[in-house]
């Protein structure tokens, strides 16, 4: 027993009140990011400042800068957050796989490529850019899925198929990129995910599909720590495996091309943040999940709000700040793991 | 529970046929194991009944019902799966586990109910979990896992159990645990019991019927007197073996060497 609760951190009785202080914690990370990212920028707003332009002042310099410009970024940032870390938190569920993410089932070559075509090629039509980039994304997670299709898809055929497409896309990207030299600049914040100028325009497009992922969240978490399980124990418990994955395939895909198409390839988040919720909370999707949510939106805040001070007044994408910070912040979680076994 | 196999064909993702146009039948409230050499279909069987796989051909009927017409929950209800290896996530503890059994009796919106909690407390202790119940699974010996799975199938409250060898990767020991525990539970619950057994003596002393395949086919089915055999034996798994009989009458051999190198020495 002295062992076991030594050795195994999971064997210690006090789990869930471990898993209620992570949930504190990540619940204050969020509305830490939440204020700060409304305070700081190319103008240092007061709290009260702050305080006043929400809830008091109808018009104002700063009113304009919190409910025009801050305010709806924050809110596609937590959005755009929540999509892609469910999406990824999702797939590697059903894939079985720990290195499976939005990028796997094509969404960020798909939804790169159309947004690509639609920038350099015919830029007369860039209203036509988010739905070009949501309809790619979409539409090649199709592609994937009918290509693996053999008597059902299993994970592995999934993933390598997905691989394969997106690196087909990805050299049509690059020649693209070679036949337009002069105008690749404009696209390098779609390509690693910026949040610049974005609006409540871009949050009207995008809380449909945040909504229907928290959704999805909130009552698909059991089926999915079954399939966790295996597809044969599935099966025995009454699960439609085939259809079930598919349907998770599908929510993912739209949770991904929605944030891909407001926010460019952001594709990172969906990779880092499942896993680094993971170590923290432990693989119970009923747990995961709800700690993927909260600490998406402070992580996009926060790097949203980083990349806008470093190099001011210019900015740097919030995607390029995400893996700066998140990569190294992961491999310290993952080895800090491996110590604790 | 009755299970009848009709006229089964079925192979893996289109190939050849595993299994071509074979009849079984498996009657309620026995042990019935299968057994036979490497790639003679006996898993393959099972997860045509277990509907993991879908046959070509033919058709498997639980109580005169073609499986595949039965409501998925329905059945889950009625017939559990222990598959030959399984994984579950690191952290997962015995009585998180257990209570997934419980997922074709949930209702939409409620939590768990009495009848949930008496089902998973029951699976625990028949298997002798109970002290462990809040330990990690993968922090178990081999035996205290098998169990844990096999008390995850219990909640299920079934009334046919499909298991694929479990007894492999368990020391002799832990092999007895096991198919002790599968025979406590066909008599003392009633549960058919249809599995897959590669250690024939064992095979022979737990069942009340054995199935023996080969190439794919049924050879022979009956009690384990009358179906383990020095010709079968030779003929199917291609040993030569001394037979015996212990004083219940179940037959236990000795294999002295395979037939096809006695073959080979007599060349030399």
């Amino acid at each position: 027993m002295t062992v076991d609760s030594k050795n195994n951190f999971w064997n210690l009785r006090e789990r869930a009140s471990y898993r209620c202080a992570a949930f504190v914690v990540l619940g204050i990370f969020a509305v830490f990011a939440f204020f700060i990212s409304l305070r700081m920028g190319s103008l240092d707003l007061s709290w009260t400042g702050i305080f006043k332009a929400l809830f008091i002042e109808d018009s104002g310099i700063n009113r304009q800068i919190i409910w025009n410009i801050r305010l709806p970024r924050n809110v596609v940032a937590v959005m755009v957050g929540v999509c892609l870390s469910l999406s990824g938190a999702i797939l590697q569920g059903i894939m079985r796989n720990p290195l499976a993410s939005p990028n796997i089932i094509g969404v960020s070559a798909g939804g790169g490529l159309l947004a690509i075509i639609i920038m350099i090629v015919l830029p007369q039509y860039i209203v036509l850019l988010v739905p070009a980039a949501f309809a790619g994304a979409v539409g090649t997670t199709l592609v994937i899925y009918l290509a693996a299709w053999k008597h059902g898809v299993q994970p592995m055929r999934l993933i390598l198929a997905g691989v394969a497409v997106a690196s087909l896309l990805g050299a049509c990207i690059s020649a693209l990129m070679q036949f337009y030299p002069e105008r690749v600049a404009g696209i390098v914040s779609f390509m690693v995910g910026g949040l610049s100028a974005r609006t409540w325009r871009h949050a009207a497009m995008i809380w449909p599909y945040a909504l229907l992922g928290t959704g999805v969240a909130l009552t698909g978490a059991k089926r999915l720590n079954i399939l966790a399980l295996g597809d044969e124990i599935a099966v025995s418990l009454g699960v439609n495996v085939e259809l079930t994955r598919a349907a998770f395939i599908a929510v993912s895909s739209l949770l991904a091309a929605a944030a891909v198409s407001v926010a460019g390839l952001l594709g990172f988040v969906g990779l880092i943040v499942p896993h680094t919720m993971r170590l923290v909370v432990g693989s119970d999707y009923r747990v995961l999940l709800p700690a993927c949510i909260l600490f998406s939106s402070g992580l996009m805040m926060l790097c949203d709000t980083l990349g806008r001070m470093v190099i001011q007044p210019a900015e740097l994408p919030v995607g390029i700040i995400m893996a700066l910070l998140g990569a190294p912040f992961f491999l310290y979680l993952l080895r800090g793991k491996k110590h604790e076994n | 529970m009755k299970i009848e196999v009709s006229n089964l064909t079925v192979g893996y993702d289109g190939g050849p046929p595993v299994l071509n146009g074979v009849d079984l039948g498996i009657k309620s409230g026995k042990v019935v194991t299968l057994i036979g050499p490497n790639g003679s279909g006996k898993s393959t069987m099972l997860k045509v009944i277990a509907r993991t796989l879908r046959p070509y051909s033919g058709t498997v009927y639980i109580d005169d019902k073609n499986v595949h017409s039965f409501n998925t929950r329905k059945l889950a209800r009625m017939m559990s799966v222990l598959p030959q290896s399984n994984s579950a996530p690191e952290d997962i503890t015995v009585e998180e586990l257990v209570e997934y059994g419980r997922f074709p009796y949930r209702r939409l919106l409620q939590g768990f109910s009495p009848a949930d909690v008496e089902s998973v407390d029951r699976a625990l202790q028949l298997t002798g979990l109970e002290t462990m119940r809040k330990r990690a699974v993968s922090a178990l010996s081999g035996g205290e896992r098998q169990r844990a799975w096999i008390a995850l199938n219990l909640a299920q409250k079934p009334k046919v159990m499909l298991l694929d060898e479990p007894t492999t990767y368990l020391d002799v020991c832990h092999q007895f645990d096991i198919i002790d525990l599968i025979r406590r539970m066909n008599l003392q619950l009633g549960i058919t019991i249809v599995m897959v057994l590669h250690d024939l003596n064992l095979a022979a002393r737990y069942s009340d019927e054995i199935v023996v395949m080969k190439d794919g086919a049924i050879f022979s089915q009956g009690r384990p007197g009358d179906v383990i055999k020095e010709e079968m034996l030779r003929e199917v798994f291609n040993i030569k073996a001394h037979l015996t009989m212990d004083e219940k009458e179940v037959p236990h051999f000795v294999p002295v060497g395979s037939c096809s190198r006695a073959v080979l020495s007599e060349d030399f």
